[in-house]
């Protein structure tokens, strides 16, 4: 009976660490994915001078998954009528769009670029995107950092415990 | 023969968007407006520290707190610059790129054919508009279908003999119908009501400001039969080089012809053996041969019909219809919407 419990905590503890290592190797992959979206709405405004919840709502149905979910969120909140673009897209959260994956900071490269390009003229759409571009780029070297040493340190820690755990209570 | 039906718009599902762009508090107390209100209501006026106006069919008016109409300026809802600010960022849908060459034109048009005029600080480049800032005003055109505006005028733009469209142009200054005229008359040659026993012809609709289809994502929102084709969007010259090349229209539908690029597309069209339907801004047809351009198009003959309209009895209210060189068809002057 002992030995059937300490094995249930040890399986425990090291699914708790895999899940949270999964998060820092999902993290990365899941930056690329808004990246992606990125240069297609990128396409979407420079070449069809698409306007922005139009071009949103494009990109969101190509894409799919929770990603195009998102991108869809965005372009029907910007097309009801509310006060400000800034307070509309704060309802529309990036973290409960990734289950957690994401944080709402993540999103920031993309909604300071929304609100630049809001006013921009052809000419000066460029600029805006590559900005956002370069900060997304960064955020996915950090999160490809964090990933390897993360993902590695939960991984074990998550056994560890387990062991730990189980080598107090025998 | 599939016939054009003449209900016309509810006036509250017509305010729709044009009521989306506005701030809540303004929309609000223009929804509080009856529906025969709402319905003579031709423009809504948005100056920065004035109160909102609205120009009703037979007056002017300022919208007061009370959300009763009055005449005395003091007693009018002011519109602040940020409530400003925040319809032009809702006009242009947080995308200034998308509708920068319209507003270099001093507009921006709305879905469903509504055009806002602009008026502010203007940004010039070589000697031309680049861009507005500090907006100041807003003008708010409601555009209105009136299925059953062209019935009157029909007879005369089609020849029965030949069994032709007819070229044709409506003169007339700003918010006498001319849109709503030529849209019907589009309407009426695309479903083939025009002539009983004649098919419907195929219409290439060039609509530059977005005004006659009144399209929402290309798609337009006013009915404009089975037959028609439209350029939305399209610069009008442009549109109807590229119409006559590759959509074999009858007719070619457009507004407000007045620039050298315009009349020379529409000699082309005619020469190409192509009707061309198009309004112009001026009080007659001689004011109209008297602007740049067009005197060589009247001597050229590209039209064959002159339609004239004024707002004597309302808006649509056609003064004369006249022929290729200026002789009366048809005085009027009755009708009107």
């Amino acid at each position: 009976m002992k030995l059937a419990g300490a094995a249930l905590v040890l399986f425990a503890c090291t699914l708790i660490g895999l899940r949270v290592a999964q998060g820092y190797r999902d993290r990365p992959k899941a930056l690329r994915q808004l990246l992606q979206a990125l240069i297609e709405l990128q396409s979407e405004v420079e070449y069809h001078a698409t306007p922005i919840p139009q071009a949103l709502r494009a990109v969101g149905t190509r894409l799919g998954g929770w990603c195009g979910a998102w991108l869809v969120d965005m372009a029907n909140v910007l097309s009801r009528p509310a006060d400000s673009p800034e307070i509309a897209l704060q309802n529309v959260s990036l973290a409960s769009a990734t289950s957690g994956t994401l944080r709402d900071a993540d999103a920031e490269p993309f909604l300071r670029l929304l609100r630049s390009i809001a006013v921009a003229d052809r000419d000066h759409l460029q600029q805006p995107f590559l900005a956002a571009r370069a900060d997304l780029e960064a955020a996915i070297q950090a999160a490809q950092d964090e990933a390897i040493q993360g993902a590695r340190l939960w991984q074990y820690l998550g056994a560890l415990a387990g062991v730990f755990i189980v080598l107090l209570l025998l | 023969m599939a016939g054009v039906s003449v209900a016309r718009s509810n006036p509250r599902s017509v305010l729709e968007q044009v009521l989306a762009v506005l701030p809540g508090e303004l929309a609000r107390s223009l929804q509080g407006l009856s529906d025969d209100l709402l319905d003579e209501l031709e423009e809504i006026r948005l100056r920065a520290g004035q109160p909102l106006e609205l120009c009703l069919r037979q007056r002017p008016a300022f919208l007061a707190e009370d959300g009763e109409l009055t005449q005395s300026p003091h007693r009018g809802v002011r519109v602040s610059a940020d409530e400003l600010a925040q319809v032009l960022q809702r006009l242009t849908q947080f995308s200034r790129y998308a509708v920068e060459e319209d507003m270099r034109h001093g507009y921006v048009t709305l879905p469903g054919g509504h055009r806002v005029g602009i008026a502010g600080r203007a940004v010039v480049e070589a000697g031309h508009v680049r861009a507005f800032r500090h907006v100041t005003s807003l003008n708010v055109r409601i555009s209105r279908d009136h299925p059953g505006a062209a019935a009157s005028v029909m007879p005369f733009l089609y020849d029965r003999v030949s069994r032709r469209p007819l070229s044709s142009l409506i003169v007339s200054p700003p918010q006498c119908g001319k849109t709503t005229l030529v849209r019907d008359v589009a309407r009426r040659f695309s479903y083939g009501d025009f002539a009983p026993g004649d098919p419907g012809l195929k219409v290439a609709v060039i609509d530059e400001r977005s005004e006659i289809a009144g399209s929402v994502d290309g798609i337009p929102q006013f009915d404009l039969g089975p037959r028609a084709d439209v350029l939305d969007g399209c610069p009008k010259a442009e549109g109807m080089m590229m119409a006559i090349r590759s959509l074999s229209p009858h007719v070619v539908v457009t507004d407000e012809i007045g620039r050298m690029e315009d009349a020379e597309a529409v000699l082309e069209a005619s020469l190409a053996g192509v009707a061309v339907v198009a309004t112009a801004h001026a009080a007659s047809l001689d004011a109209w041969r008297r602007r740049p351009w067009m005197e060589r198009l009247f001597s050229a003959r590209a039209f064959d019909r002159y339609i004239v309209l004024s707002r004597r009895h309302g808006p649509g209210t056609v003064e004369a219809v006249l022929d290729a060189e200026g002789r009366p068809l048809r005085r009027g002057g009755a009708e009107a919407r």
